[in-house]
């Protein structure tokens, strides 16, 4: 099933493919990702591992176009598996900075306001339309 | 027999719930959720993001949890979002926390379009304020797109990188921008409530109580004035006595069993969708078309805020991973009407931070990062080089927009699911396309390398408005100025279903003033209060 899956994801100099990082294994396991999964996996054609890569992708386009819902499915649930997967996390921390961990408890980093931002709107004039009421107020 | 029974825990019920025990009522409040354990927050785990697609998610039906009920939305141009647990739907919100402007309470005078309030700015500015202490807000007054407040209770939150570059888009093209009213702690503040960490995902809850919800702001004081919350409880019919006035709602349990509460008033705070659901479920011989609906106005003039977006990619890295994701700042420049454009009304622009990995991919605020060859390219691209501002419109009530019953989806007690009818009119997609174009300008101002646009999110069901709307008129409206039914005097709608018009701008802080609102007039005339005999 690698053909598949690294079909959907190719993986690069420094991206790993999903068959490299157990996603088949992941997906199977899933309960909600699983049974598109193995829908879209019923619809490959005999031979499709044996297929080029642009092939392949030919077969998938034809899936995609007939059967949309359910491809949309297993892509959420590709990229869902792929991208929080530990080995790939750790890729994006050194290529972007973005922790590998979870958000919390640690958090991040963010500068705070800063007011002298505010120097040029606060100076503006009123820009909410007055009513009988606030005119009264 | 308790003197108020309220149906739904969430922004509204648990302001109410506070209010009324603090007055003296003996309430009791039933919740079909439960509790939401904080230390269980899926952002303290790896898989956080698969959460936000699956068991987070804010569509019930993609979440499909035991306290939902499912939402018929084939016929809606924009899905519902929402959740059921103390705290209702604070508890996956982004915390934005404007008020409305005193032009969106008279629309009919100004605009000539919708409907006037019963009410005014003035009225609600007092609870307003009231609210803003309660839930905690973190942002600046001398906002000159609003009329004064009082001083915000926390600074601002922090405008990170892309905020920043927008902010000077906006002073370059002279537009009006101003930090964002939020309801996140930037220090300490409440009842052990700390300061945000910028984690970024709020919707998938606060472990710190730094993101406002009510199950941690109103909830443990309206506990401690001696409110009983029940939770698991799902509610299913108002009854009515011989008189055709409420007393008491019927309910489900967790084990299935049928339970009764019976109260001297009902409130119903469940939601534009659960109340216009609650109401039309409740059909007796003196309301054969469902309770208090003599006019054929329970859900009908459902609103949302139509949202377009705008999303800008820049060669630099803005680190929008970091900070509330949902806020930052926003700009108000086209709110109210100009009558050189070719539609009335305006709308907001909110700066959104960006997504983590899996939510680029899958895709949002920008197009999915596309299968096959070329598909790491693309994330590299895009992955925290990205900012977006929200096109969030007027939203004019229209009857053919509405809440109906289900007539093949039930929950699982099998009661009748909603069904959601809506489309958007001309006048609102003329907004959403000049907000298209002014959002674009301001990223081009900004430098984006290159800009993605969408003219309607679907998935932007945030805001369930209108569908028992309040009114001076008995003929056109659902309840009184008090947010009192007309034609059952102790029946209450605490929710947004009461709103008039829906402004163009995030409701839960108006939505919690009109029900403090309306728990001090049940307050002021408790003596003279007709109840159920």
């Amino acid at each position: 099933m690698s053909a598949l899956l690294n079909t959907l994801i190719p993986g690069d100099a420094d991206f790993p493919t999903p068959g490299a990082v157990g996603l088949h294994d992941a997906l199977v396991m899933h309960v909600r990702f699983a049974e598109p999964y193995s829908q879209v996996t019923s619809l490959l054609p005999k031979g499709f591992a044996l297929l080029s890569q642009e092939e392949r992708s030919k077969v998938l386009i034809q899936i995609e176009q007939k059967h949309p819902s359910i491809f949309n499915r297993l892509i959420v649930g590709v990229y869902s598996l792929y991208y929080t997967n530990p080995k790939v996390a750790i890729i994006i921390q050194r290529l972007t900075g973005h922790t590998a961990h979870p958000p919390q408890p640690a958090g991040h980093q963010v500068a705070p306001f800063d007011p002298k931002f505010l120097s040029i709107p606060a100076a503006r004039s009123q820009l909410y339309r007055s009513t009988p009421e606030t005119d009264n107020a | 027999m308790t003197d108020v029974v309220i149906v739904g825990a969430g922004a509204s019920g648990g302001a109410a719930a506070w209010r009324l025990a603090r007055a003296g009522f003996k309430v009791t409040c039933l919740e079909q959720g439960g509790w939401i354990d904080p230390d269980a927050t899926p952002s303290l785990r790896p898989d956080w993001e698969i959460a936000r697609q699956t068991t987070h998610h804010p569509n019930p039906n993609v979440r499909a949890a035991p306290q939902d009920y499912p939402v018929d939305d084939t016929e809606a141009a924009i899905k519902p979002f929402l959740y059921n647990a103390v705290g209702g739907s604070t508890i996956l919100w982004g915390a934005h926390f404007p008020r409305f402007r005193p032009s969106d309470f008279r629309t009919k005078t100004l605009d000539g379009v919708g409907d006037d309030w019963p009410i005014s700015y003035e009225d609600l500015a007092p609870y307003y304020e009231e609210n803003d202490r309660m839930m905690g807000v973190s942002g600046l007054a001398g906002d000159p797109g609003n009329p004064p407040r009082d001083k915000r209770q926390m600074p601002p939150v922090p405008m990170g990188r892309a905020g920043e570059r927008m902010a000077g888009a906006f002073d370059q093209l002279g537009w009006h921008w101003w930090p964002a009213d939020v309801a996140i702690n930037t220090e300490p503040y409440g009842e052990g409530r700390g300061a945000c960490n910028n984690c970024g995902p709020c919707d998938l809850g606060c472990p710190h109580g730094a993101r406002s919800a009510t199950d941690v702001s109103y909830w443990p004081q309206a506990i401690a004035a001696g409110v009983q919350l029940i939770t698991g409880a799902r509610v299913f019919e108002v009854e009515i006595d011989a008189q055709g006035k409420a007393s008491g709602v019927v309910w489900y349990d967790r084990q299935g069993q049928v339970q009764r509460t019976r109260a001297g008033v009902v409130a119903l705070a469940s939601n534009g969708l659960g109340t216009a659901r609650l109401m039309l479920l409740s059909t007796s011989k003196r309301f054969p078309n469902g309770l208090a609906n003599d006019t054929d106005l329970v859900g009908r003039r459902l609103m949302h805020h139509p949202t377009g977006m705008v999303t800008g990619r820049f060669l630099d890295e803005l680190d929008g991973w970091a900070g509330p994701f949902a806020v930052s700042i926003l700009s108000q420049q086209f709110y109210e009407t100009d009558i050189t454009r070719d539609f009335v009304r305006g709308y907001q622009m909110q700066l959104l931070r960006s997504d983590g990995p899996v939510g680029t991919a899958v895709g949002g605020y920008l197009p999915r990062v596309p299968w096959g060859q070329g598909h790491h390219a693309r994330f590299r691209d895009v992955f925290g080089h990205t900012a977006s501002l929200t096109v969030t419109t007027e939203d004019l009530p229209r009857m053919e927009n509405r809440v109906i019953l289900s007539t093949h989806l039930t929950d699982g007690d099998g009661i009748p699911a909603p069904k959601t009818i809506y489309s958007l009119d001309d006048n609102t997609k003329k907004m959403i396309a000049h907000g298209i174009d002014r959002a674009t300008e301001a990223f081009n101002v900004a430098g984006a390398a290159d800009i993605a646009t969408q003219s309607l999110v679907a998935d932007a069901g945030f805001h369930l408005l209108g569908t028992a709307c309040m009114g001076s008129d008995q003929a056109t409206s659902v309840t009184d100025l008090n947010s009192r039914t007309h034609s059952v005097p102790n029946l209450l709608i605490l929710d947004g279903s009461v709103f008039t018009t829906a402004a163009a701008l995030n409701p839960t802080s108006t939505i919690q003033a009109l029900a403090l609102r309306a728990a001090d007039a049940l307050t002021r005339d408790r003596s003279n209060m007709q109840v159920a005999s």
